[in-house]
């Protein structure tokens, strides 16, 4: 469904444009969720979190509409959202006033340039080893450290026994471990 | 995760956006039950009408709890306004517009689809036996004229006879019905075709969405007997030409003869069995963009433009979070280089206003003076004297 149709189907039909938005576009706004919030959030928070963006977006169509694509809205929406989540998760564990210091952001963009620049190839090299890895030991590592599932859950979903489940998923990450070394990057 | 050995794993979740979207469509995390429960807390919420409340929230709380990151991250998004300002302003000197229809498919029986569908279910639902109606229009100047009765369907009349003449056509009906699949998942949109006036002519078309719709009933209103093919097309990926059945519907006497009919095989053709991901949807995101692009004339020279996409693309990636790479804008643009239209300027216009307003939410949230200091002000639209800043000067901002 192109944006057009959307906004032009939720003026029509509010629940069944709703539905098919959170249909299309619920993983990439859990992915971008789940990156920001990693271990710091309760799954509640985080559902929470994901129906917060498509509230938004529901709320706001007028301000939206024929204004770009509204996955650029969803993606800066999302991440929006996730910062503020993450905000409030700090906020309500210290329970000391606002947030006002720079180790309470969410801690990325806080190196100098060379870190950063040092720690994008890493995550590229990182992310190349973990591709290369092949089915099902990618998903379960992408299922397990990207998406913080438990393996139980990952092994609902792929199908297979928890106990193979760990078993792959500690080969592969000794494997992931052992490439890094040998090309130098731990 | 909690062996430190393997601590660098959690670095995944600190990949690209690009890497992150590639990571929700090769992984998807939301399964059925997930969307549901969105959906519910969603419905919740907005009828609460909590949801104007808690963006007041958020914004308070950014208001409070701002950080030098939160502002670079301001800095950076006011610094691509200039940037695509300075687009903007390419482009409100060379252009004049038409818009991102465009890209549109020239069929809007779909958007028809859904009208008739929220606007007329009680006559779809009652209009089950065969009717004769009469009809009285008015033909205009084409020997085909399209004419919209009373329940929505749209029927073509031909008329052999002058210009501006009253033509009377006798409508029949037959009942056209098929189960859908309990699983399929997508919106789909069925197509009436048949063989018209030497041509094979889409006649009716109606939109489906999963999983809302269980069953397809549809009254087509015609004259005497004709074969006619039902196909479906999926309304994402635009697979088109799948057909469900050929039949012949006898309009008088209300009788549909079916030839084939696959309800099944069409739609695990059209794709119905499967989950979407965000790659069926870039194409479009693709098209809008280069829409925009197109919109900038006066720059005549290939490198100057390539330059612009790529600094685009940048620029979108950047500071919007979109995924699409170089080379699917430069693909794409090649694709429609011979085909620039007066459109766009106001596709493009919508761009900057993109920009403008995310910039503006954030920036002026307590921290109107960035814009300031950037030469920037709401009221002053002046970017004439502004400077194109490459990429990388916006980047070394941040």
């Amino acid at each position: 469904m192109t944006d057009a149709e959307w906004f032009d189907l939720i003026r029509k039909s509010p629940q069944k444009a709703h539905y098919i938005l959170i249909d299309q576009y619920s993983n990439f706004v859990y992915a971008i969720v789940l990156s920001k919030l990693k271990d710091t959030a309760t799954r509640e928070d985080i559902d929470d979190c994901v129906s917060d963006v498509f509230v938004e977006i529901f709320s706001n169509t007028d301000k939206y509409a024929g204004k770009g694509p509204i996955k650029n809205y969803i993606s800066i929406i999302a991440k929006r959202k996730a910062i503020n989540t993450y905000k409030k998760i700090m906020y309500s564990r210290q329970n000391t006033g606002y947030i006002e210091d720079e180790d309470s952001e969410i801690p990325e963009n806080s190196s100098s340039p060379d870190m950063l620049a040092e720690q994008k190839l890493f995550n590229e090299k990182l992310w190349e080893i973990v591709k290369s890895l092949g089915e099902p030991d990618t998903s379960i590592i992408i299922y397990q450290y990207f998406y913080r599932m438990k393996l139980k859950k990952i092994a609902e979903k792929l199908s297979l026994s928890a106990a193979a489940i760990r078993q792959r998923s500690s080969r592969a990450k000794e494997r992931i471990r052992k490439k890094l070394e040998n090309e130098k990057y731990l | 995760m909690n062996d430190n050995k393997y601590d660098f794993l959690n670095r995944l979740t600190e990949l690209d956006d690009y890497e992150i979207e590639k990571i929700s469509e090769d992984f998807p995390f939301a399964d059925k039950s997930a969307k549901k429960r969105i959906a519910k807390l969603c419905e919740e919420k907005l009828d609460m009408n909590n949801n104007k409340d808690e963006f007041i929230t958020d914004r308070k709380a950014d208001k409070i709890t701002k950080t030098p990151w939160y502002r670079s991250y301001a800095l950076g998004i006011a610094a691509s306004l200039i940037l695509v300002a300075g687009f903007g302003f390419l482009a409100i000197k060379g252009l004049s517009r038409q818009g991102t229809k465009d890209n549109q498919p020239e069929n809007n029986d779909f958007y028809t689809g859904i009208v008739t569908e929220t606007t007329s279910v009680t006559d779809t639902i009652t209009t089950t036996a065969s009717t004769t109606d009469e009809i009285t229009s008015q033909t205009t100047t084409s020997t085909k004229t399209e004419i919209s009765t009373t329940d929505t369907t749209e029927i073509t009349v031909s008329s052999t006879t002058a210009p501006t003449t009253t033509t009377t056509a006798k409508k029949a009906a037959v009942h056209y019905s098929i189960t859908l699949p309990s699983d399929a998942n997508g919106k789909f949109i069925i197509t009436f075709n048949a063989y018209r006036d030497g041509n094979f002519t889409a006649f009716k078309s109606k939109e489906i969405t999963f999983p809302y719709d269980q069953n397809f009933d549809e009254t087509i209103t015609g004259e005497g007997t004709e074969k006619v093919y039902v196909m479906l097309e999926n309304a994402i990926t635009w697979d088109s030409g799948i057909i469900i059945g050929n039949y012949v519907f006898d309009y008088d006497s209300g009788n549909i003869t079916t030839e084939y009919e696959d309800v099944r095989k069409a739609f695990e053709d059209a794709g119905a069995f499967r989950d979407y991901t965000q790659s069926d949807f870039k194409r479009q995101s693709v098209n809008e963009f280069m829409s925009m692009l197109n919109g900038i004339r006066g720059i005549q020279d290939d490198k100057t433009w390539l330059i612009i996409a790529e600094q685009s693309v940048s620029l979108l990636n950047w500071s919007m979070g979109t995924t699409l790479t170089n080379d699917e804008i430069i693909s794409a643009w090649g694709i429609y280089t011979d085909n620039w239209t007066e459109a766009d300027f106001d596709s493009f216009r919508h761009l900057y206003q993109l920009v403008y307003d995310e910039a503006f939410n954030i920036v002026t949230n307590g921290n109107g003076e960035l814009l300031a200091q950037l030469g920037y002000s709401d009221s002053d639209f002046n970017f004439v004297e502004l400077p194109l800043e490459p990429m990388e000067t916006i980047k070394a901002l941040t």
